[in-house]
């Protein structure tokens, strides 16, 4: 029987059945966070036996300790492998590394990807833009922060926030801000830090939206060596800086409490409607505990609606400008 | 297929993420069949990468990853061959290993033909034709040499043809 030669599949033919087998391939939505899970469950693996000791003293806590050393993280001989990462993130999204390393650490906020074992303070923030320098420590280490796009870098709301410390590993934090084209030339800009909580740790401040007069900030703040986004009722915060003539708004981290404050036209041409909200730093979250409202009788050059407008925290100012 | 890597990018381990995993699932799915391996794949890659990033810079991140998604999909290929040697036989109802949600991939063709040639000649026509690579680059990365990835590629093609055009 001749068979003949052997039929020529073309090379370009072959791209294109091989492309079209896997175009529809897409990522999980929780892939990320299954590598860092993955991630976590090796770490804790390493640093269970070894590092308990250390752990206890760094975060000063001792349960954090009995959590790593009681065998509340993985056991056994060999590190787990992404396979034991997915089907655990498929029963809970608890990790038992991050119970182990994050005992202390509160409910809001987006997901941090890292561990940070014992206590960690943020100094300072070299450069605003899309990245910058953030100590981490009060000392000589620093970390890198950078705005990373998910998917189309020009139209895309979906970032991350990632955050490199040289000893402590990768944090990385999902934000949703205005897309680069929709807020040129950088979409989402990270303006500065400051101790607006006054525990003498930082916050990093982002800015996710802005119009012709108001941007739009929000806050990253290290919570049990976790980056997280803070929330205001439980949404991601969102302070408006800046405004029209008509309008404005700002905040404050002078006092304890985080005051957010704004005006807008009262209900008859001569007045303005003022609100001044003040938010205590609990975690990750910021929360009410005083809402004052005020009718201010004037103009718009009446200087009692400036304390109303604009920001006084630390050395952090609009970005607006800059850009 | 597979972008040139923008080392700046690569710095970053959140944009090798998003700059890169999509693809390197999809180079696992034709090296395995299947999505669900592909994916423990990929992420154990990525696993690995992450890891080695805390502790040393690395030169170039998504070669690194690359390597570790062939390498792992040989070690599940193996991993499955022992199984099916030492697997009690199914009852003769009972559903294969491909029925689910990863179903509709393994059915395809191109899949199908690809199971059935040899897994050298798979890696290299796949990393060749669909992850776009040069040859010396497939040689470095299978560990042989050039001229031995010519001759999987020419081998792999013409039994490729073969198994299509009978399917």
């Amino acid at each position: 029987m001749n068979h003949g030669p052997a039929p020529q599949l073309r090379p370009e033919r072959l791209a294109e059945l091989l492309d079209g087998a896997v175009r529809h391939v897409t990522a999980r939505p929780d892939a990320l966070d299954r590598i860092h899970s993955g991630v976590r469950r090796r770490r804790a693996v390493h640093r269970a036996g070894a590092l308990a000791l250390t752990v206890a003293v760094l975060a000063g806590g001792a349960a954090t300790a009995l959590a790593v050393a009681s065998g509340r993280g993985p056991s056994g001989p060999g590190a787990p492998t992404a396979a034991a990462a997915r089907q655990r993130a498929t029963v809970g999204p608890t990790p038992a590394a991050t119970m182990a390393y994050d005992a202390g650490a509160y409910n809001a906020g987006a997901p941090a990807l890292a561990l940070a074992p014992g206590s960690v303070a943020v100094t300072t923030v070299t450069q605003s833009g899309r990245s910058g320098t953030w100590d981490i420590d009060q000392a000589t280490r620093s970390a890198t922060v950078t705005i990373v796009p998910v998917g189309d870098p020009e139209t895309t709301f979906s970032f991350l926030l990632v955050v490199r410390p040289t000893r402590l590993g990768t944090q990385t934090v999902k934000f949703t801000a205005t897309s680069l084209l929709d807020m040129p030339p950088n979409g989402p800009v990270i303006v500065g830090v400051a101790d607006a909580a006054h525990d003498g740790r930082q916050e990093l401040f982002v800015q996710v939206d802005r119009g012709c007069c108001t941007e739009f900030w929000t806050v990253f703040r290290l919570v049990s060596g976790h980056v997280r986004q803070m929330t205001m009722s439980g949404q991601p915060v969102r302070l408006p800086v800046g405004g029209s003539v008509m309008a404005g708004g700002g905040f404050s981290c002078d006092g304890p409490d985080l005051a957010v404050y704004g005006y807008q036209p009262g209900n008859t041409a001569d007045t303005f409607l003022a609100t001044r909200d003040a938010y205590r730093w609990v975690g990750a979250a910021l929360v009410l505990v005083s809402h004052q409202q005020t009718t201010i009788r004037g103009t718009t050059a009446d200087p009692e609606l400036a304390k109303y407008s604009g920001v006084s925290c630390a050395n952090l100012s609009p970005a607006q400008g800059e850009l | 297929m597979i972008e040139s890597p923008d080392q700046q990018d690569l710095d970053d381990f959140a944009a090798l993420y998003v700059g890169h995993y999509e693809q390197l699932l999809r180079l696992a799915v034709l090296l395995v069949g299947d999505l669900a391996a592909a994916e423990d794949i990929v992420q154990e890659a990525f696993i690995r990468v992450h890891r080695t990033l805390e502790s040393r810079p690395l030169h170039s991140p998504l070669a690194y990853l690359r390597q570790a998604v062939v390498n792992l999909a040989r070690s599940e290929l193996r991993r499955r061959l022992v199984r099916m040697r030492h697997a009690p036989r199914p009852m003769p109802d009972a559903a294969s290993a491909e029925e689910g949600a990863c179903a509709a991939i393994s059915r395809q063709e191109v899949i199908v033909a690809l199971r059935r040639i040899g897994a050298r000649q798979r890696e290299a026509v796949v990393l060749r034709y669909w992850a776009d690579l040069p040859e010396a680059e497939i040689a470095e990365l299978m560990g042989v040499s050039v001229g031995a990835v010519k001759g999987y590629i020419s081998r792999g093609l013409s039994r490729l043809g073969l198994l299509l055009e009978a399917s």
